[in-house]
C-alpha cells in the first residue's frame, strides 16, 4: 500500500492522487478520485455481490463499469467463485492491481439487490468516494428479518415441500421439526465447517430426525418427510446456474460451480443414506 | 384427465407456490418481490404438470417449463429493476429433482439396482432439462439491453 506503487511504462512519476483534468473529466465528475481507494471500493462492492449470490458475469461487469465511471482508461476484471481481481489503468498511466479472496457464498438477495441498485446509480452519475463508502456500508447491511420469522419460514417450507411431494397432513406435521432443525443449523452454524462437510452433517442430522418421527408414529411416509428436508438443502446446488456461466464464457467459474453442485448433491444423498443405515440398526 | 387428478394438480400447485414463497423469505428476497415469485413458481409447476400429463417426456416437459420460468424471471427482473438471479433461482425450485434424488439414493441403499438406474436416470434427465431450458433463454437474456445501465 501507500507510496511503493508501480509506475506505468516510461512516464514520469505519476501522482498517486489522480485529479481529473478538465478534458478527461467524465460527465459530472467534479471531484478528485484517489485511484487506490476507488479500486478498493469497487472491488469490495463487487466481492460483496459475489458473496451474496451474484453471477460471475454480473460481478465482472459491475467492477468494470464502476471503474470506467470513475475515469479509468482500462479495466481488467477477473472473477471466479473464490476470487475477485482487477487491474485499472488511469489516463495518466498509473495502474494498480487488487485481489479479493471470497471464502463463503450464501444467498443474501436483499444485499445483492441493494448493491445492484447502488452500482447502477453510481455508473449513471459517480458520487464522491466518501459518499460511496457510506452508501456501501448502508447497502451491505441486510434488511432486518427477526430470527424467529426465518425459523418459522423454514419450518413451514419443509411442511409445504412434504405436502407437494405427496405426503399427507401427518407427514407435514412430522416435517415441522426437521425444518426447524435445518433452519436452526443454517442460521446459527454452530460448528465452523466448510459448505460440503456442513451439508453432509446437516443431512445426517435431518435424516435421523425423520426416522425418529417415523418410529414415534407421527409420520406415515418416511420418504416424503425426508424429501421435505432435502428440498431445504438443495437450492444450495445451482446446477443450472453453473451451466449458464459455462455458456456465458466463464468456463472456470462454471466448472467450479458445477463441481460444487455435484458434490453437494452427493453429500446430501450420502448424509441421508448414512441416517438410513444408522436407523436400520434399531 | 379426471377431476380428481385436476384437483390434485391444483393442490400441488398451491402447495409449491406457498412453499417457494416462504423459502424465498429464507433467501432474504425483498418483500416486494414475494408475490411475483410465488406466482412464478405456481405457474412453472402447472406448466410442467400439464405438459407431463399430456404425455411429454420428463426431459421435454422440464425443459419447456424451465424456459418459461426463465423468460418470466427475465421479464420480472427488468420490470422490478432487480438482478435476474432473484427470480430465476426461486422459480426453478418446483422442478428441482429432490424427490427422484432421494428415491435413487434409497434404491441404492436397498440394493435395488434396476430402481436405482431408473430413478438416477430421471434425476439426470430432469437436471439436464432444467439446464437446457435455463441456458437457452438466459444466454440470450444476458445480451439483451437492460434498462438503467447505459451502454458505453
Amino acid at each position: 500500500m501507500g507510496s511503493e506503487h508501480t509506475t506505468g511504462a516510461s512516464t514520469a512519476a505519476p501522482t498517486r492522487n489522480w485529479a481529473p483534468e478538465p478534458e478527461k473529466i467524465v460527465s459530472g465528475l467534479d471531484f478528485t478520485v484517489d485511484t487506490d481507494r476507488m479500486l478498493s471500493l469497487a472491488i469490495q462492492i463487487s466481492s460483496k455481490m459475489l458473496e451474496s449470490g451474484a453471477e460471475i458475469h454480473r460481478v465482472e461487469d459491475t467492477l468494470t463499469r464502476i471503474c470506467r465511471a470513475y475515469g479509468a482508461r482500462e479495466v481488467q476484471a477477473f472473477s471466479i467463485p473464490s476470487l475477485v481481481a482487477a487491474t485499472v489503468t488511469m489516463p495518466d498511466g498509473y495502474h494498480k492491481t487488487e485481489i479479493f479472496r471470497i471464502t463463503s457464498i450464501s444467498n443474501r438477495y436483499d444485499v445483492l439487490e441493494n448493491l445492484n441498485a447502488l452500482s447502477r446509480r453510481i455508473c449513471a452519475s459517480p458520487i464522491p468516494l466518501d459518499v460511496l463508502e457510506a452508501e456501501f456500508e448502508k447497502a451491505k447491511t441486510p434488511d432486518h428479518r427477526p430470527k424467529w420469522l426465518l425459523m418459522l419460514c423454514g419450518i413451514v417450507a419443509a411442511a409445504g415441500f412434504t405436502l407437494f411431494f405427496g405426503g399427507d397432513w401427518r407427514d407435514a406435521i412430522a416435517a415441522l421439526p426437521v425444518g426447524a432443525l435445518l433452519t436452526f443449523l443454517d442460521l446459527t452454524k454452530p460448528v465452523k465447517l466448510h459448505v460440503l462437510a456442513y451439508t453432509l452433517l446437516a443431512s445426517v442430522a435431518a435424516g435421523l430426525l425423520c426416522i425418529l418421527t417415523f418410529y414415534v408414529g407421527l409420520a406415515c411416509h418416511m420418504d416424503k418427510v425426508m424429501i421435505g428436508g432435502i428440498m431445504l438443502l438443495i437450492p444450495g446446488l445451482s446446477f443450472g446456474a453453473s451451466i449458464r456461466e459455462l455458456l456465458c464464457g466463464d468456463i472456470i467459474a462454471g466448472c467450479l460451480r458445477m463441481i460444487q453442485a455435484l458434490l453437494t448433491a452427493v453429500c446430501i444423498a450420502a448424509g441421508f443414506a448414512v441416517a438410513v443405515v444408522i436407523g436400520g440398526w434399531f | 384427465m379426471n377431476s380428481a387428478e385436476l384437483m390434485e394438480m391444483l393442490f400441488s400447485t398451491f402447495a409449491i407456490a406457498a412453499s417457494t414463497l416462504i423459502y424465498a423469505v429464507l433467501m432474504r428476497v425483498k418483500l416486494r418481490h414475494l408475490p411475483s415469485i410465488g406466482l412464478g413458481a405456481g405457474m412453472t409447476y402447472l406448466i410442467f404438470a400439464l405438459l407431463n400429463s399430456v404425455g411429454l417426456s420428463l426431459l421435454l416437459s422440464n425443459m419447456i417449463a424451465a424456459m418459461i420460468a426463465t423468460i418470466y424471471g427475465e421479464i420480472m427482473a427488468r420490470l422490478f429493476k432487480a438482478p435476474v438471479t432473484i427470480y430465476s433461482l426461486p422459480s426453478i425450485i418446483p422442478l428441482v429433482p429432490g424427490g427422484s434424488l432421494y428415491y435413487a439414493m434409497a434404491a441404492l441403499m436397498n440394493g435395488n439396482e434396476a430402481e436405482f438406474v431408473s430413478r438416477g436416470t430421471d434425476t439426470v434427465m430432469i437436471a439436464l432439462g432444467l439446464a437446457i431450458g435455463i441456458i437457452s433463454v438466459s444466454v440470450i437474456g444476458v445480451f439483451l439491453p437492460r434498462p438503467g445501465f447505459k451502454r458505453k
